[in-house]
């Protein structure tokens, strides 16, 4: 059992911590509101209620100076989506949410059913593959890259680009070091992009016109396509790859789900809220400010554990239960509030289609071999897991 | 009381319309359209639910 007072040295971002995180989240939740961690010179709060109230008040505790730990990534991230305030926030956000919004996600369901059915179909005769590799990144990839209408050279980078990206959220660890030369990579080829490089009737390429007509600065054209390109993958192949694992850890909710599809939805709201793909969010304090009686100082940054806080059992009850009947509506997986995750309605689209596809054609999922975790700053997933489908 | 909505806010994700179906409703286009003024006590207690699912904390229950 961690012990944790109202103050703690341990590391949020060690290797052995990145691996089972939620015994210092229990462990930081019940000693205090809020923890001062001194590895990182920060505030921590793993309590549903905290965590609900600070990202709902974005005057108080603010995004404009940076979400990330680190002052150079934050000195990087100056004036983007996911380091402003409204309005500036509202505006660069209007420009995603035109393309993300469910109603405007309605013309490319069709497409995305068909990337998921053809992909199952092809999986299905294989039976045995890697859930990763094979499944969850491939079918993400796929449609991510034809919606933002990316160029084919790149197409190839963009796992291990948006991978980088986000690990140099977090401090400058081991992790952020390896990152720092790929995320280097894409930030040169973002420079270079002119609009004719997207594809027309494209994610991207809206963001680029939306710029020429005057809508947002040029500057902010490249940041915002990055916000596609880094926040689109690891995210949604994380979810996808943490429900399958679910699915062969727990067969009877398999089972369930297979029995009435139109519970995928509900079903995803558990695995979201379980497995939090994104672990961590950060705000920094404006003014001096209280949560739960204890003072933040203006200038403080406080890290907001969604996935502390999403097992946080006075909201949810048996928080640790894995319990397909819960439909936690209000889980903080995506965050919440102002910075909410944009593209959420994409992911849920994703992940739904994905599991209408695997419904009929698959009656259960086993190991295959040993998952082994993939290691982020941010996103807790798998790296690979071997699977075998057992064919309906 | 009243449900006040952040309309440059909402983008229409639809869990509110679950709570209270019969406070609010998302409109063919995908746009959310709010089909009650003045909210009695017990409608009130349905708009809280509804204000407190939505991602974007676009819904607001106010006293006037």
């Amino acid at each position: 059992v961690t012990s944790v007072q109202q103050s703690s040295d341990i590391d949020l971002f060690s290797d052995a911590q990145l691996e089972e995180p939620y015994g210092v989240f229990t462990a930081i939740r019940e000693s205090a509101p809020v923890v001062w961690m001194s590895a990182h010179q920060a505030w921590a709060s793993a309590r549903y209620g905290v965590a609900r109230s600070v990202l709902r008040d974005w005057e108080t505790f603010s995004s404009a100076q940076g979400v990330g730990l680190t002052p150079e990534l934050n000195a990087m991230l100056e004036g983007t989506l996911l380091a402003s305030d409204p309005p500036l926030h509202d505006q660069l956000r209007g420009i995603l949410s035109a393309r993300l919004a469910p109603k405007a996600l309605r013309s490319a369901t069709d497409f995305i059913q068909r990337e998921a059915d053809d992909l199952i179909a092809e999986l299905s005769s294989v039976g045995r593959f890697d859930a990763i590799s094979d499944l969850a990144q491939r079918f993400s990839l796929g449609v991510v890259s034809e919606l933002i209408g990316l160029p084919e050279e790149v197409r190839g980078k963009l796992i291990e680009w948006g991978d980088a990206t986000i690990n140099l959220l977090g401090p400058l660890n081991g992790l952020a070091q390896t990152s720092l030369p790929v995320a280097e990579e894409m930030f040169v080829w973002l420079q270079g992009v002119v609009k004719s490089d997207l594809v027309e009737g494209g994610m991207g390429r809206d963001i680029y016109e939306a710029a020429e007509a005057g809508k947002i600065d040029q500057a902010s054209a490249a940041p915002l396509l990055s916000a596609y390109v880094a926040a689109s993958l690891d995210t949604t192949t994380s979810l996808l790859g943490l429900a399958i694992g679910l699915f062969t850890e727990y067969p009877d909710a398999w089972r369930r789900v297979r029995e009435d599809t139109a519970t995928i939805p509900s079903v995803l709201l558990e695995v979201a809220r379980y497995a939090s793909p994104v672990q961590w969010v950060s705000r920094v304090a404006t003014v001096d400010t209280d949560i739960d009686g204890v003072t933040i100082g203006a200038g403080q940054r406080v890290i907001l554990l969604l996935a502390g806080a999403n097992r946080d059992p006075s909201h949810y009850e048996d928080a640790d239960t894995f319990d397909i009947d819960r439909k936690p509506v209000d889980h903080l997986a995506f965050s919440y509030g102002v910075h909410s995750c944009a593209g959420q309605g994409l992911a849920r689209l994703e992940a739904t289609c994905l599991f209408t596809a695997l419904a009929p054609r698959v009656a259960s999922f086993e190991l295959a071999g040993t998952p082994i975790r993939k290691l982020s700053n941010l996103t807790r997933g798998w790296q690979s897991l071997p699977i075998q489908i057992n064919p309906a | 009381m009243r449900l006040s909505l952040d309309a440059t806010r909402c983008e229409g994700f639809g869990y509110c319309e679950n709570e209270a179906s019969d406070l609010l409703h998302l409109d063919e286009a995908g746009d959310l359209v709010m089909d009650v003024e003045m909210l009695d006590e017990q409608q009130s207690v349905r708009a809280q639910a509804a204000a407190r699912v939505c991602p974007v904390g676009a819904l607001k229950v106010v006293q006037d």
